[in-house]
């Protein structure tokens, strides 16, 4: 033993990784819907007629081929589950944790679908109150997929 | 009649917030070296261990083949080894399967975890669909906390309900010489500690851990050599539902509840809550626990507030639940399953000292993966 046997050596580990995931026939047309037409498209299984989304291949519930029948989803929703995370959120973007991210919520789309996103108002009161929305799109710079949609907006009725 | 598996050894390290004076394979081997040193036996090909599954995360790792650092602390080394990247529970269903068959008569299992080293939501973050979910930086704090929302609004269980779960748990952890955090706290405390995601406050959730566990399975004929306390494996299952929240019933956790279902057939439970006497499940937010013991059939669908309030699960209770303080104590992700069932094992050998429960018959063990509980895996043992 040396008289350093009681130090605590580290290895610091931060580079980034690389992918470059295909986004596939089903995915990839969503995503070319909503960086095109700021459209949510999903697609309906052949034989439960129930909207699989995210977009799939194969039903998970019928766990059959679904086809290729697809459907607006529309951008107004009702809020049906929503948290305001106090703790650091990681920002897959950014790289690192960010302290006051807009919430997340469930949403149960009017087409019967339900999605994930994020929601403009940010006061944990007003929250409260938050129930029916809508998508507010990018206008510039959209790259196909859920970042295309901003946040959901607070609307009447 | 298939062959019957007995676990026959089980160790686990004392759980800790961050071990940085040992790396992974140190650290699991602090619980196989018990394991091992208890049994007598060696990884000889004439008789001895044939087998190793581990269970470990390469993202929580940051290494593909998170498994390679514990290679030579659990006997893998030009051996039969495999790997189980869920939680600790599936590797002993692996493991048991491989003895079921006939193919292997002696199977050591460690599941290993730091979490001490990465940074929780990253790697929570990075267990999502890159497509669909990773984008929003979502974490299992924030998905959880969507689901504690659905789950408590839908069945009115209440914020002081949870921190039930999260006094009883830790209490009963001041009884285990393995528990991270034992806490002597009340209801309040739990309502008054900081939000974390609304409503899943500070003390609703687990802290950080770093811990190992390690077992020992063995077929009938070679468990009776070991030990004169084997115990057997009598029934077990697991099952996956959807990744994606949108396409779940939050509130239902139907994966647990055919796992479960499952299990009790093969083990021949007709009545859980009668025939059980001490279980061990996995919650890493109080609100889980309440939610589970319905998936669990343990109660109807929603009266998991009234089964806390009645006290049925503290220690005394009929069917006590997490006895040595559950993972809000303070237990690893992936550790989680597999210590729970060691934890069944000590309470089934009547080992289980301070915390144990009187003359425990059958115990039941519970893990699960993922956000919100996307794969559930349950376990039946008996003396």
């Amino acid at each position: 033993m040396t008289d350093n046997a009681e130090e605590l050596i580290h290895v610091e580990y931060t580079q980034p990784w690389r992918y470059r995931w295909s986004t596939g026939k089903y995915i990839g047309k969503a995503y070319a819907e909503t960086k095109r037409n700021k459209r949510l498209m999903g697609n309906r299984c052949s034989k439960c007629q129930e909207i699989v989304w995210p977009p799939e291949p194969v039903c998970p519930r019928c766990k059959v081929p679904t086809g290729e029948k697809w459907v607006e989803l529309g951008d107004t929703g009702t809020v049906l589950q929503y948290t305001y995370q106090v703790m650091p959120m990681w920002d897959p973007h950014v790289g690192r944790a960010r302290a006051h991210p807009h919430p997340s919520a469930n949403i149960r789309m009017d087409s019967g679908c339900h999605i994930m996103h994020r929601l403009e108002e940010t006061d944990p009161e007003k929250l409260k109150k938050v129930k029916r929305v809508k998508a507010v799109w990018k206008e510039e710079g959209r790259q196909g997929g859920m970042d295309d949609i901003l946040y959901f907006r607070a609307i009447d009725g | 009649m298939a062959n019957r598996v007995a676990i026959v050894a089980v160790a686990q390290t004392r759980y800790h917030p961050n071990r940085e004076d040992v790396n992974e394979g140190e650290l699991a081997y602090e619980a196989i070296a018990q394991v091992i040193g208890e049994t007598g036996l060696d990884f000889s090909e004439d008789g001895g261990i044939g087998l190793a599954i581990t269970s470990s995360d390469d993202y929580w790792d940051g290494r593909t083949i998170s498994n390679n650092i514990v290679q030579a602390a659990v006997g893998a080394h030009m051996s039969d080894e495999g790997k189980v990247c869920e939680d600790g529970l599936n590797a002993i269903y692996s493991a048991y399967t491989r003895i079921v068959s006939g193919r292997q008569d002696l199977v050591i299992v460690c599941s290993h975890m730091k979490e001490s080293q990465a940074d929780k939501s990253m790697v929570e973050n990075l267990t999502m669909d890159p497509m669909f979910l990773r984008p929003f930086g979502i974490d299992y704090l924030t998905a959880s906390a969507l689901q504690a929302r659905c789950y408590m609004e839908k069945y009115g269980i209440t914020s002081e309900q949870c921190a039930k779960v999260a006094v009883k748990n830790r209490g009963n952890a001041r009884n285990n010489p393995f528990a991270q955090e034992p806490l002597a706290i009340t209801v309040d405390d739990v309502l008054n500690s900081e939000v974390m995601a609304d409503p899943i406050r500070l003390l609703d959730s687990k802290p950080v851990s770093d811990g190992a566990c390690a077992m020992i399975l063995a077929s009938e004929e070679r468990a009776r050599k070991l030990t004169a306390k084997p115990i057997w494996i009598l029934g077990v299952s697991n099952c996956y539902e959807a990744h994606y929240l949108g396409e779940r019933d939050l509130a239902a956790c139907d994966a647990l509840s055919t796992a479960a279902q499952k299990a009790y057939r093969m083990a021949d439970i007709k009545d859980p809550v009668r025939e059980i006497q001490v279980a061990e499940i996995c919650e890493e937010f109080s609100y889980q626990e309440l939610l589970w013991y319905a998936g669990l059939g343990l109660c109807g669908a929603g009266e998991g507030g009234r089964l806390i309030d009645s006290g049925v699960t503290q220690m005394g209770g009929s069917l006590a639940v997490n006895p040595s303080g559950g993972m809000l104590s303070g237990v690893p992700n992936i550790v989680g399953g597999m210590s729970r069932a060691a934890e069944i094992v000590l309470q089934l050998r009547g080992e289980a000292a301070a915390r144990q429960v009187e003359g425990p018959r059958i115990g039941l063990a519970h893990g699960y993966t993922g956000m919100c509980g996307q794969l559930q895996c349950v376990m039946v043992l008996g003396n």
